[in-house]
């Protein structure tokens, strides 16, 4: 009796044991931020389920600077296993040493080859694979709102061919709308960081001259130079100086709220704003879950054009930037064949589309299309023949510096007043000051 | 008191009482307004669901922990100054007026500029995404302050009892308990309180030492709302402020009559 | 002798341990001011010390200049308007019969309670375009105006004086009720006006108060990120970039860390002469 009783005991402190152990090697940290929690918990869910590992959730909430508390996280050292990056700044995070090579991973997994090409270089740096692209969208497009259109008889659907046409209809709404408080809403200046220039001039300046020999960009691949000055930048400048200086199109004050998120999507719902420059992802987010009108009421409502490049010879009929977030490993991994088993389980490829369908937001791979909760988004599928005129930024080692450089560019001269010409001189000299005289150069 | 000058002392005072209630008002209508927006109106029609949203779930929680990282920051700093500051009120020693003012002075130098070395500390001491760094934190932050004011109050008190009392074979300790703590009341009152204020109010550092939403105090809780579904929500935001005003109001109700007899403090400082 | 050495150690000591986290901290961002370290690139993984450059850096950038004009105008405005309005109605409320006092400092105290995000929150929403005051300027018709793009510095100075100046108020009540009452009487038997008795009695015996209050008031005030922050960001453009707001945009957003750093230094440098001015006048005072 009593050996069966030691017996017995024995077999459940092994089980205990084992349990014990099990539970304490297999943990592994997951930190993102709450507009991204359900694809996480329900990636997490079926984590946890398969492999028996635990995951400690480090949710960043809404409201707060995600990118702001994730690079401080990394600066400390503190940051989770599984991380977020944004695009643009995966050459800083990797100068940095912060986030892991995925080489090894991506090499033998399937699902790498469904995603574009281009998607798979916004996650590389220098030909290596460091983070999978988690969503995308046309970042530019002109959202309008359709009765201010009707009050001001502007004929719809509205389709601008150049940036005098967009800027006529804006003075038109001014004239003979008057609720409209801001005709022509287009994202600037510091507070609203990156979204000034991935949502606001960017596109601009992609729209701004001919793409041949990298004239409308910020960086020049072939001489591998930062651009400090160019036609673009000029004409880019300028179109915002006329919007806000010239022609006082849109005060400033909804560009420095505490939230410009929240207040520009407000100012769009309540029929404040004629035309409004902003990312595709605001069919649904316009408004808040509870007060969201089906597709129908949202389709009398609102409606969207495609961007027009400027108008000078070689300029393309639309211009939009695409971006994304990705999902990265922290280079301070200690298990990283873990961290890749949780990255594979999330970006699955059913998982993926039924999210990205939901969300409204377009996807970055191909295979997307054959699950029919995303193909048979008509939205997207109309949004979706944009990417042919989509672009990428130049999202270089240093890209964030430069990026703050070109929205500070853009307060010069829709603050101060300053003309397109000296605040492309004071940007071209702020580059130089960063990066050294051989590293900046002048398209004439 | 002659007519004309209760007016001329009455009129600028209801201006300012006027200036002080106005913005606040629009907080109270709008935490009970369905439609809420910056609009100062009257609602059409009242909700209570606002208050029904703050006062489950989530806020309740944040309250909880805002009042145990406030509370026990403001009661740690008082332990600490209130010993600290007695020996810069009654003994003279080298560099006590450098020390004192140095360390004010500290306090100076912004926040944001070492926020990341108190985190590398923190990591080191495997203290991040506890309550304690938060608490720790502030304390550090508060002490000059609350060992200013509390050295002020120490001056006021006369030095001729503690005196008296280690004739008659007290300790210095013991007289210190005995005789000098007594008569601090109100001073002790003011320290606590102003570090409590500050302490419920802060948000920077608690947001980047804690990583678990449920550790979060109000503050970042707050701010955790405004940007939910990155639409703002007058009508929650505003009753969730109020229930966040509610715990130092009534803290400054409790001591509202040491309030002014403890910044004596400071008047002597 | 040997018992006040034992009482100061035994009585600071706890206190200083404390402290020294706030040295050490500090001291790093003192060493990182010398170097180029930054929060992502690669500074961020082998920051260099670079000497002086950053402080070189500083003095020849336009920013720089323009935070510490605009913290100069922020901080003196403030600084100068709580105190004065503080002093101006304690002595008010200082005077007897004044039946509306305690509903006055309630109000006025109540505004400084709040917790600042609701400050922010609160302040932002009466001046904004569709705001309180708007709608009250429009009742007076005045039409209404983009205050956060007109008047960006002014509205918040006034909205710090609106949610600081209880502070002052009660410091110079509690001065007041120092202030023996004989004086009065006795001025009041000599048929003195309120303003002689404010200027040969209050004023004289408030002052070494005044100072203390603007000591105080001008390092929370210009260490005050919060408010501003929140309510503009700093803008628009830099109208409103006030040296908090700016140090934290170098650090956090431009990641220049080491930057962010060096402007700090110079900033305490700076603020902690005033302060050092105010307490020799205090000195001065306190020696006559």
């Amino acid at each position: 009796m009593s050996k069966k009783i030691l017996v017995f005991s024995m077999a459940m402190l092994l089980v205990g044991a084992l349990t014990v152990t099990g539970f304490a090697q297999k943990v592994i940290s997951v930190q993102y931020g709450e507009p991204w929690k359900p694809i996480f918990e329900s990636a997490i869910e079926e984590f946890e389920k398969t492999t028996g590992a635990k995951v400690d959730r480090m949710l960043i909430p809404y409201g707060v600077v995600f990118v702001e508390k994730m690079t401080l996280d990394l600066a400390a050292g503190a940051a989770g296993d599984v991380i977020m990056v944004d695009g643009s700044m995966i050459a800083d995070t990797v100068e940095a040493g912060y986030i892991r090579e995925l080489d090894g991973y991506v090499k033998d997994w399937a699902d790498w080859d469904q995603y574009y090409p281009a998607f798979q270089a916004m996650g590389s740096y220098k030909g290596h694979a460091y983070g999978i692209v988690l969503e995308t969208a046309a970042n530019a497009i002109l959202w309008y709102w359709k009765p201010n259109f009707e009050k001001a008889g502007i004929p719809m659907p509205w389709k601008p061919k150049d940036w005098d046409e967009v800027l006529e209809t804006a003075e038109r709404i001014k004239e003979r709308v008057p609720g409209v408080e801001y005709p022509l809403y287009i994202p600037m200046g510091s507070k609203w960081g990156e979204g000034a220039t991935c949502c606001g001039i960017y596109s601009q300046i992609l729209g701004a001259d001919t793409s041949a020999g990298d004239r409308n960009r910020l960086w020049n691949y072939t001489t591998e130079k930062w651009i400090g000055s160019s036609p673009a930048i000029e004409r880019a400048l300028n179109f915002y100086r006329e919007i806000f200086f010239v022609r006082k199109l849109s005060p400033t004050d909804a560009m420095y709220a505490p939230d410009v998120w929240g207040e520009w999507r407000r100012l769009m719902r309540e029929g404040k704003i004629g035309i409004g420059q902003g990312g595709s992802w605001e069919w649904a987010e316009f408004w808040p879950e509870a007060e969201r009108p089906p597709e129908e009421e949202r389709g009398e409502l609102l409606a969207w054009a495609g961007l027009p490049g400027s108008g000078h010879p070689g300029t393309p009929p639309i211009q939009t930037i695409s971006g994304g977030w990705t999902v990265a490993m922290n280079a301070r991994v200690k298990d990283p064949d873990l961290a890749w088993e949780f990255l594979r389980i999330l970006n699955s490829k059913e998982r993926m589309a039924k999210w990205l369908g939901a969300a409204g937001k377009l996807s970055m791979r191909k295979d997307s299309a054959e699950v029919p909760e995303y193909a048979e988004n008509e939205f997207l599928v109309e949004i979706g023949k944009l990417l042919p005129y989509s672009d990428y930024r130049d999202a270089l080692a240093g890209y964030a510096t430069v990026s703050r450089y070109v929205q500070q560019a853009m307060e010069k001269v829709a603050v101060d007043g300053l003309t397109a010409a000296e605040a492309t001189e004071w940007y071209n000299n702020k580059l130089i000051e960063e990066f050294g005289k051989d590293k900046v150069e002048t398209i004439k | 008191m002659r007519y004309s000058k209760t007016v001329a002392i009455h009129i600028p005072l209801i201006i300012v009482f006027l200036f002080a209630l106005i913005p606040l008002t629009w907080l109270v209508l709008a935490s009970v307004n369905p439609a809420a927006s910056p609009a100062a109106k009257i609602p059409s029609r009242m909700t209570m669901e606002n208050f029904g949203r703050t006062f489950s779930g989530r806020p309740l929680h944040w309250t909880l922990n805002s009042l145990l990282i406030a509370g026990s920051t403001a009661t740690l700093v008082l332990f600490l100054s209130t010993m600290a500051a007695y020996p810069f009120s009654r003994v003279r020693f080298f560099g006590a007026n450098i020390l004192l003012y140095g360390l004010v002075f500290l306090r100076t130098v912004p926040v944001s500029s070492f926020m990341l070395p108190i985190y590398l500390i923190f990591i080191k001491l495997n203290l991040v995404n506890t309550y304690l760094s938060v608490i720790l934190t502030l304390s550090v932050l508060n002490i000059p302050f609350a060992l200013l004011l509390l050295k002020g109050f120490y001056d006021t008190i006369p030095t001729v009892f503690e005196e008296a009392s280690w004739i008659d074979g007290c300790s210095r300790w013991k007289s210190i308990f005995r005789i000098v703590l007594p008569q601090c009341g109100p001073g002790l009152a003011v320290a606590w309180f102003m570090t409590f204020m500050f302490a419920w109010g802060e948000f920077l550092i608690p947001l980047i030492l804690l990583r678990k939403i449920e550790l979060m105090p109000l503050s970042v809780g707050i701010f955790t709302t405004y940007g939910e579904y990155g639409v703002v929500n007058y009508g929650l935001l505003s009753s969730m402020s109020l229930l966040y005003a509610i715990p130092p109001i009534l803290m400054y109700i409790l001591i509202q009559k040491n309030l002014v007899k403890g910044m004596v403090g400071y008047v002597k400082g | 002798m040997r018992e006040n050495t034992k009482l100061i150690v035994g009585m600071l000591s706890p206190t200083l341990i404390f402290l020294i986290f706030l040295l050490v901290a500090v001291g790093w961002a003192f060493y990182a001011s010398f170097t180029d370290i930054m929060l992502i690139g690669p500074a961020a993984k082998s920051p260099q010390v670079i000497g002086l450059r950053n402080y070189e850096r500083l003095f020849r950038d336009p920013f720089f200049y323009n935070s510490l004009v605009k913290s100069a105008i922020y901080t003196g405005s403030v600084v100068a308007s709580q105190c004065a309005l503080g002093l101006f109605l304690a002595v008010l409320m200082h005077h007897k019969g004044v039946k509306i006092k305690s509903a006055v400092a309630a109000a006025v105290t109540m505004s400084w309670i709040i917790p600042d995000i609701v400050k922010v929150y609160t302040w932002g929403a009466f001046v904004h375009y569709e705001g309180t005051l708007n709608s009250i300027l429009r009742v007076v018709g005045v039409p209404p105006v983009r205050w956060l793009s007109e008047k960006p510095l002014g509205v918040s100075i006034i909205g710090n004086v609106w949610g600081g100046t209880a502070f002052s108020m009660i410091l110079f009540l509690s001065a007041l009720e120092t202030v023996p009452p004989q004086f009065y009487e006795a001025a009041e038997v000599d048929g003195a006006s309120s303003w002689q008795k404010f200027i040969a009695i209050t004023l004289p015996l408030t002052a070494p108060v005044i100072l203390i209050d603007l000591f105080l008031i001008t390092i929370w005030t210009f260490g005050y990120f919060t408010f501003v922050y929140g309510l503009t960001g700093g803008g628009p453009g830099h109208a409103t970039e006030i040296a908090p707001v700016f140090i934290y945009n170098e650090s956090f957003r431009l990641y220049k860390i080491g930057y962010g750093a060096a402007i700090s230094f110079i900033m305490t440098a700076m603020v902690a002469m005033a302060c050092i001015g105010y307490l020799i006048l205090l000195r001065r005072m306190e020696r006559v």
